[in-house]
């Protein structure tokens, strides 16, 4: 993809625009498709965050300030924590390159006036989207209904939240991107695929905390990108006393999502180079 | 249904366990193909009831006890739901698989084929490194139990691979009746496996952290407190803190046979319900 580093016109900003909202809008319309999919998947989304609010309580009750969050914080992180799981895939996967590589419907993705990177973005802030409205509000709505989660610190955390969002996305999706792209390094992703999964699952802080790991392995855990994904958000909506400065957490995801994304935009090249020479 | 033939219903029910066997030894033989891939699964699948246990480790390090329940209590509650929980999942959890054939219109052949949707549905991707996740709990139960102050009378020591074995068959319902949704709506597979995973965790501490109402709902209409939580009871010696009647906490045996039924009648249903995608 030849990328022009001279002056767009504004014509081709607004054609580069509509078709990101065009792709977006696409992948948002095949996930609302199938509404016996979408009742479900709430559902589940709903029970996970009511199971797992009921256990913060048991724990937090027995010792607050565990992790250094008190009670109100701990059932904050964990609720909305919980709710936000599906929309930033913690769970791994949600990016179909490996089984299109499989199929060789892959070329078809090669042959698109758009570059493959983009178009992976693009149908992620389509699912995203999707996946917030139907997932993680209607948890996060029954959460703080039924636990009383705490609003953001102040105004400005809660603008610094919805910033933080987007940088999650960013990097959560550039995660499991670079994990779809070893695809073309290793035929069966399967197993690169699940231990992703778990250190999405686990560093992220969407089974415990980050803050609760003692020494250096909290502190390791802290500055990988996962923590960027669920952590850093929601140490932004909370901001605990003596914590990181609001800034400070941006930059922090701001700095993986663009090293990330810069990997991605390599692995991308190269990949494509090397499929080429597969093909034939 | 596969016809039954002159051998009766036992020689039907042979017939299909040696399919299921046969099925599951193919599986075994194709990851293989694929040691790289196998191994790293087989590690992950480890690694990922590992991080489990040190979830509640962590949580341990800080606190004398949950709820009342000590370190050595909650283990045994942990080691015995997530070992039945494990065992289900060995040998029916890909069922929640079944969504991805159903969609790509795969499934048109299983129908065809003279044996039993359930036993292929639950072949179709048998994941061998799923096994696993069985060394863990297992070891958690043993140890757990030697750390347990209780008397170890014959009743109790029996009761232990019991709740296990019925626990095994509840949680495989679960999972049988959960994935019948997939002939209605195949796209819900994940919401299908998160589903089998809250179960799961919701198993794993004391019911009595849920409070009452909710802690009542899991436990009877769930039921996920028989697969561990009311035979714990027993063999913790300890009184039931909803006031459930005593008799409950012997009968797992009676719920996993209802909940089997439950699953069958659910499958018999999808199936009958399936429509193919067409390809």
């Amino acid at each position: 993809m030849a990328v022009e580093a001279t002056r767009a016109r504004p014509s081709e900003v607004w054609a580069e625009a509509r078709a990101w909202a065009a792709v977006a809008a696409a992948t948002a319309k095949v996930n609302v498709a199938y509404r016996a999919t979408v009742a479900a998947s709430t559902l589940s989304n709903v029970i996970m965050t009511v199971l797992r609010g009921y256990l913060a309580i048991a724990v937090w009750e027995a010792r607050p300030g565990l992790a250094g969050y008190d009670l109100d914080d701990a059932i904050t992180f964990v609720v909305l924590g919980q709710a936000l799981v599906t929309t930033f895939a913690v769970f791994g996967g949600m990016i179909d390159v490996p089984w299109r590589v499989e199929s060789g419907a892959i070329v078809v993705d090669l042959a698109r006036p758009f570059g493959f990177l983009r178009w992976w973005l693009a149908r992620e802030l389509g699912r995203a989207a999707v996946f917030f409205a139907s997932r993680a509000v209607p948890a996060g709505v029954v959460g703080v209904a039924l636990f009383g989660a705490q609003p953001p610190a102040s105004r400005a955390a809660g603008a610094a939240f919805a910033v933080s969002l987007a940088l999650a996305l960013l990097v959560g999706f550039a995660i499991r991107y670079l994990v779809a792209m070893t695809v073309f390094w290793t035929t069966d992703v399967r197993g690169v695929l699940a231990a992703s999964s778990l250190a999405l699952t686990f560093f992220s802080g969407a089974v415990l905390p980050l803050t609760i790991f003692p020494g250096v392995f909290g502190s390791v855990a802290r500055a990988l990108p996962f923590a960027a994904v669920l952590q850093v958000p929601m140490d932004v909506y909370l901001r605990p006393a003596g914590g990181a400065g609001i800034g400070q957490l941006l930059a922090f995801q701001a700095g993986w999502a663009a090293a990330l994304f810069t990997v991605s935009w390599l692995v991308t090249r190269v990949a494509l180079r090397r499929l080429v020479t597969q093909g034939g | 249904m596969a016809p039954v033939d002159e051998a009766g219903p036992v020689g039907v029910l042979r017939a299909q366990l040696g399919a299921y066997l046969l099925l599951v030894r193919i599986a075994f033989r194709q990851a293989a193909q694929y040691r790289a891939s196998l191994a790293l699964m087989t590690a992950t699948e480890v690694a990922a009831t590992m991080l489990d246990l040190a979830a509640i480790g962590i949580v341990f390090a800080h606190l004398p006890a949950l709820d009342g329940f000590s370190l050595a209590e909650v283990a045994f509650l942990y080691g015995t739901s997530a070992l039945a929980f494990a065992l289900a999942e060995a040998l029916v959890g890909p069922v929640d698989r079944l969504g991805w054939h159903i969609r790509d219109g795969r499934f048109d052949v299983v129908l065809i084929r003279p044996v039993s949707v359930l036993v292929q549905a639950a072949t179709l991707s048998f994941a061998p490194q799923r096994i696993g996740r069985v060394v863990q709990p297992a070891v958690i139960v043993v140890v757990s139990c030697a750390a347990l102050d209780v008397d170890w009378t014959a009743g109790r020591t029996l009761l232990v691979p019991a709740m296990v074995l019925c626990g095994t068959v509840i949680a495989g319902s679960a999972f049988v009746a959960a994935a019948s949704v997939l002939f209605v709506a195949p796209d819900a597979t994940v919401a299908v496996a998160a589903l089998a995973q809250g179960s799961a965790l919701a198993a794993r501490y004391p019911m009595t952290i849920y409070g009452r109402r909710l802690g009542l709902l899991l436990t009877v209409a769930a039921p996920i407190g028989f697969v561990s939580w009311l035979p714990a009871l027993y063999v913790l010696d300890r009184p039931d803190p909803f006031g459930l009647p005593f008799a409950t906490r012997f009968a797992s045996p009676l719920v996993a046979l209802l909940a089997a039924a439950v699953a069958t009648l659910a499958w018999r249903a999808g199936v009958r319900r399936y429509r193919s995608t067409g390809n």
